[in-house]
C-alpha cells in the first residue's frame, strides 16, 4: 500500500482525475435534464 | 449488421436504447474503476518507479480514450459531413468535450508522473507534443462551433477541422517508434505479450475498460442531451411563428 512517499504526485494525480470525472458526469447529466424539461415545457405550452 | 443503419438513422430507437445503456454503462465503470484501484493499489510497488507506478492505472487509460474519443468524433464528424445526419453531427459534438478532458488528465497526470520519473514536468517530444497538439484540436472544434451563428455552417467547419486533425492519431501512435521520445514505448498491447507482471497489467485493463465504460456513458448522456436541445430550439421556433 502507499507509504506516501511520492504521494506529492500521485495524490494531486487521483485528486485532479476524481475532480475531472465528477465535472463531466454532473456537466453531462445537468445539460441533457436541463434541455429535456425546457422540451416538454415548451410542449405543454404548444399543448395548451 | 442491418440493423445498424437504421439504428443509427432513427434518434427515437436511439433515445430509447440510450435510456437504459447509459445508467448500465456507468454502473459498470464505477465496479471496473473501483476493483481496477482497489487491484491498484494493493498491487507491490515498482522496482524502479516505487510508488509513483500507481499514477499508470489513471494516466494510461485517460491517455487511450483520449485518442479513442478523437477516433469517435473523426468518424462522427465523417458520418455528419457526408451523409448530412443529424444524430452523428450530435456524436460528433458530444464526444468533443469530453475527449478534451480525457486529453488534459492525460497530460496532467503525465506531467505528475514524469517530474519523479524523468525530471521534469514537460518535455518537447514527439509524443508529449502530438498529444498537446490533439488538446488543442479538440478545443479549436469546439470554440469553432460555439463561434458561428449559423449552426449547420459551423458543423461543416468543425467536422472539417476534426477529420483533417484526425491525421495526428497515428503520428502519436507512432511518435515513440519515429523519434528519439523520452516517453516510453507500447507496453500493454504488444505482439509478444504485455512487457509488465500481470500483477500490473490486470489492474491496468481493469482500468482501461473502466475509462471506457465512463466514456460510453457519459457519450450517450451528452448526444441525449444534445438531441433534447435541438428539439427545445426547433419547438421554440415553431412556436415563435405561431
Amino acid at each position: 500500500m502507499l507509504d506516501f512517499k511520492y504521494a506529492e504526485y500521485i495524490v494531486p494525480a487521483f485528486a485532479i482525475t476524481a475532480i475531472v470525472f465528477a465535472g463531466l458526469v454532473w456537466f453531462s447529466l445537468a445539460h441533457a435534464r436541463r434541455w429535456k424539461k425546457r422540451f416538454e415545457d415548451l410542449s405543454a405550452k404548444g399543448d395548451k | 449488421m442491418s440493423w445498424a443503419p437504421a439504428f443509427l438513422s432513427n434518434p427515437e430507437r436511439f433515445m430509447a436504447f440510450s435510456r437504459w445503456a447509459a445508467p448500465m454503462f456507468g454502473a459498470i465503470a464505477v465496479a471496473l474503476g473501483l476493483a481496477g484501484l482497489y487491484l491498484g493499489f494493493t498491487a507491490p510497488e515498482d522496482y524502479q518507479q516505487g510508488q509513483t507506478v500507481r499514477i499508470m492505472f489513471i494516466h494510461v487509460p485517460a491517455a487511450q480514450m483520449s485518442m479513442f474519443a478523437y477516433l469517435c468524433l473523426a468518424v462522427a464528424s465523417f458520418l455528419a459531413l457526408v451523409f448530412r445526419h443529424t444524430l452523428a453531427d450530435a456524436a460528433a459534438q458530444a464526444a468533443a468535450p469530453i475527449g478534451a478532458a480525457f486529453t488534459f488528465l492525460a497530460l496532467v497526470t503525465g506531467s505528475f508522473w514524469g517530474r519523479p520519473m524523468w525530471g521534469t514536468w514537460w518535455e518537447w517530444d514527439g509524443r508529449l507534443t502530438s498529444v498537446l497538439v490533439m488538446f488543442l484540436l479538440y478545443i479549436a472544434y469546439i470554440a469553432l462551433r460555439a463561434s458561428m451563428d449559423d449552426e449547420q455552417k459551423a458543423a461543416r467547419a468543425a467536422a472539417i477541422l476534426a477529420l483533417v486533425g484526425s491525421i495526428n492519431l497515428p503520428i502519436i501512435h507512432f511518435s515513440v517508434e519515429w523519434w528519439n521520445s523520452i516517453h516510453q514505448g507500447t507496453s500493454l498491447f504488444r505482439k509478444d505479450g504485455p512487457s509488465m507482471p500481470p500483477v500490473f497489467y490486470i489492474p491496468l485493463i481493469l482500468m482501461i475498460l473502466a475509462y471506457m465504460s465512463a466514456f460510453g456513458s457519459l457519450w450517450l448522456v451528452r448526444i441525449r442531451g444534445e438531441l433534447w436541445r435541438r428539439r427545445a430550439e426547433a419547438m421554440a421556433l415553431r412556436l415563435a411563428r405561431g
